[in-house]
């Protein structure tokens, strides 16, 4: 599915910073490295203070790092003057959780802004900014100022803005955070139509991670200044590593909740005091195979289907189900084995041995 | 109109006989509130962009710079007026070749006013939303260009306020230079209404300043009205 190494649009590698006040200092990022390729929606995601708008400053060297490196485009830039730095920040958007449009002009003027300041033609503002309104579907909003439109119209006129120059990569910060749901899953589907339409890279921090689910291609988890994992969105969602990947995981498909539910349900009975109760995760087309009867056909196992829901991430869909299987221990072993060979994430989260009960998870 | 003229001869004679050097103040404090404001704008809306851009977390962060203007405006705004005025003689001889009427009281008025002004400059540009000057700087945006193009710009409804504010206090002051030599309705109030006991002058020297002040600042807050948006 993936492309085979695709040259890095955006490469940051070993970035540190620290923040030192008066009273104290906080390591900010401590050593962070990743890299972005060309057309990839790469979602950043962390909790509050993990240094996630640290990090995609520094992209753009709005925050310098105190070491470590930023290549845009192959070319190192932390080693850039302030002017060459204003010519690599042309070629990257940004947009931000508090839109951050000027009150004092129009819709239009706040897409013209980055223009004006290049000196561009008037006919080219008019067209450039004509073509973004129409983009971003504000063509009767040309007129209003800023106080007069809702958070999704200031966030759409924001998204204009960082644009009408034509860069390459678009970095997001929370920007879909001030918003509510609905209106969030339509400046999602703006972000990925500009994906789509225009091959934009786009940097996208968040804490939420139905957001992250929604268009994201690729992921890294932000804990407290280091990258805790990351990789294709299906990597980490399927084999989540690090602690929070996991807490992630299991808000998307509301582990908590069937957990809870789980308890109450007499499962060790269900496997006769000896068995498995397995979470496995289907991707893609994986989860329009028939593999439970595949297992109780060819491996001779009992299975019984305790709960199973769908997320669809990107456009494939996950399938999450949780099972109870008895059997052989060999024959359950070899059915848990087939399934990972599958490539299907396999979560075993209790077992039962004979008469006695253990706990393993 | 002859029982109006007849009811301001009645009860304000000496403005009646006076009325020529009533016009003459008038005209001199226009000229000195509006030489010394405009000169006064420039470099309040100077030093105030300075502090601004100076102060932590600004454009140009220069915590020196900053320190120093900021101490400087704070001394030179603990000085009252009048005795700004007297200590100021041989400065405003030298800048303006005299230190007494119009001339000589512009000197003093804008050294009275440039601090004050400086500080409401810098209120009004401290209200704008940071989040704007971080989205212009990540555009690729150069600093001069963002401090005129939206800085001021974006600060200017809080500008015009701080303007009509400090209008107000640098006709309050222009009266205080003119009743130490520095001529205008301040001087003329002085001279008659308080030297040589005319009531009417004074009241009337009132009345005018009253609606001097109600005008600019009518006028102040419907252009920064029409500017807010
Ligand atoms: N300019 C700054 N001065 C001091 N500390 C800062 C500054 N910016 C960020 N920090 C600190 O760095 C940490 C990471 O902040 P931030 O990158 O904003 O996190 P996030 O965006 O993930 O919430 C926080 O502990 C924050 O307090
Ligand atoms: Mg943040």
């Amino acid at each position: 599915m993936s492309v085979v190494n695709p040259e890095p649009i955006l490469e940051l590698s070993n970035l540190c910073k620290t923040f030192r006040t008066k009273y104290n200092s906080v390591e900010a990022l401590k050593g962070v490295s990743l890299s972005v390729n060309e057309r990839d929606i790469f979602g950043i995601i962390g909790l509050s203070g993990a240094g996630k708008s640290t990090l995609v400053r520094t992209i753009n060297m709005l925050e310098r790092p105190d070491s470590g490196e930023v290549r845009v485009s192959g070319r190192e830039i932390t080693s850039l003057a302030e002017t060459d730095l204003m010519r690599v920040r042309q070629k990257i958007g940004m947009i931000f959780q508090q839109f951050n449009l000027l009150k004092s002009i129009t819709v239009y003027e706040n897409i013209a802004l980055p223009l004006r300041y290049l000196r561009k033609s008037k006919a080219e503002i008019e067209r450039k900014v004509s073509d973004m309104l129409e983009i971003v579907g504000l063509t009767d909003k040309t007129g209003n100022y800023p106080s007069q439109l809702s958070g999704g119209q200031k966030q759409r006129v924001a998204i204009a803005r960082a644009l009408v120059t034509d860069p390459k990569i678009l970095l997001s910060d929370e920007a879909t955070s001030a918003l509510d749901p609905q209106t969030t899953d339509s400046i999602l589907s703006l972000l990925k139509e500009l994906n789509s339409r225009f091959g934009l890279t786009i940097v996208l921090i968040t804490h939420e991670v139905d957001v992250v689910k929604k268009i994201c291609s690729k992921l890294a988890v932000l804990d407290k200044g280091e990258i805790a994992e990351q990789g294709t969105l299906w990597d980490v969602f399927a084999n989540p590593t690090s602690g929070i990947a996991k807490k992630m995981l299991s808000r998307l498909f509301k582990l908590d909740d069937i957990h809870c539910a789980l308890e109450n349900l007499k499962i060790g009975k269900i496997v006769q005091g000896r068995g498995l109760l397995v979470h496995l995760l289907f991707k893609g087309e994986k989860a329009n195979n028939a593999y439970i009867a595949y297992l109780v056909k060819n491996f001779d196992v009992c299975i019984s289907i305790i709960y199973g829901n769908i997320e669809v991430i990107q456009t494939s869909p996950i399938g999450s189900l949780f099972i109870a299987m008895s059997g052989e221990e060999e024959r359950v072993q070899a059915a848990l084995g087939y399934l990972r060979s599958e490539g299907i994430g396999v979560g075993i989260l209790r077992e039962w041995h004979d008469k006695r009960r253990e706990e393993i998870h | 109109m002859k029982q109006v003229t007849c009811f301001i001869g009645e009860y304000f004679p000496n403005v009646v006989e006076f009325q020529g050097d009533l016009l003459k103040a008038l005209k001199e404090t226009v000229l000195m509130v509006g030489i010394a404001g405009a000169i006064s704008m420039f470099f309040g809306i100077l030093i105030g962009v300075i502090l601004v851009v100076t102060a932590e977390g600004g454009l140009y962060e220069n915590k020196w710079i900053s320190g120093v203007a900021g101490k400087l405006i704070n001394v030179l705004r603990s000085i009252p007026f009048v005795i700004l005025v007297a200590f100021m003689v041989p400065l405003t001889r030298l800048i303006a070749g005299t230190s007494i009427g119009l001339k000589g009281a512009i000197p003093p008025l804008v050294v009275g006013i440039v601090p004050f002004i400086s500080r409401v400059i810098e209120q009004a540009l401290c209200e704008v939303d940071k989040g704007v000057i971080e989205a212009a700087r990540a555009m690729g945006i150069s600093k001069p260009y963002i401090v005129v193009h939206i800085l001021i710009r974006e600060a200017m409804p809080g500008i015009i306020r701080a303007m009509v504010i400090s209008c107000i206090s640098l006709i309050g002051l222009s009266a205080m230079a003119g009743a130490v030599g520095g001529g205008g309705v301040g001087s003329f109030a002085i001279r008659y209404g308080y030297a040589r006991y005319m009531v009417d002058i004074t009241f009337v020297t009132v009345l005018i300043l009253l609606l001097a002040v109600n005008l600019v600042q009518g006028i102040g807050n419907k252009i920064a009205k029409r500017m807010t948006h």
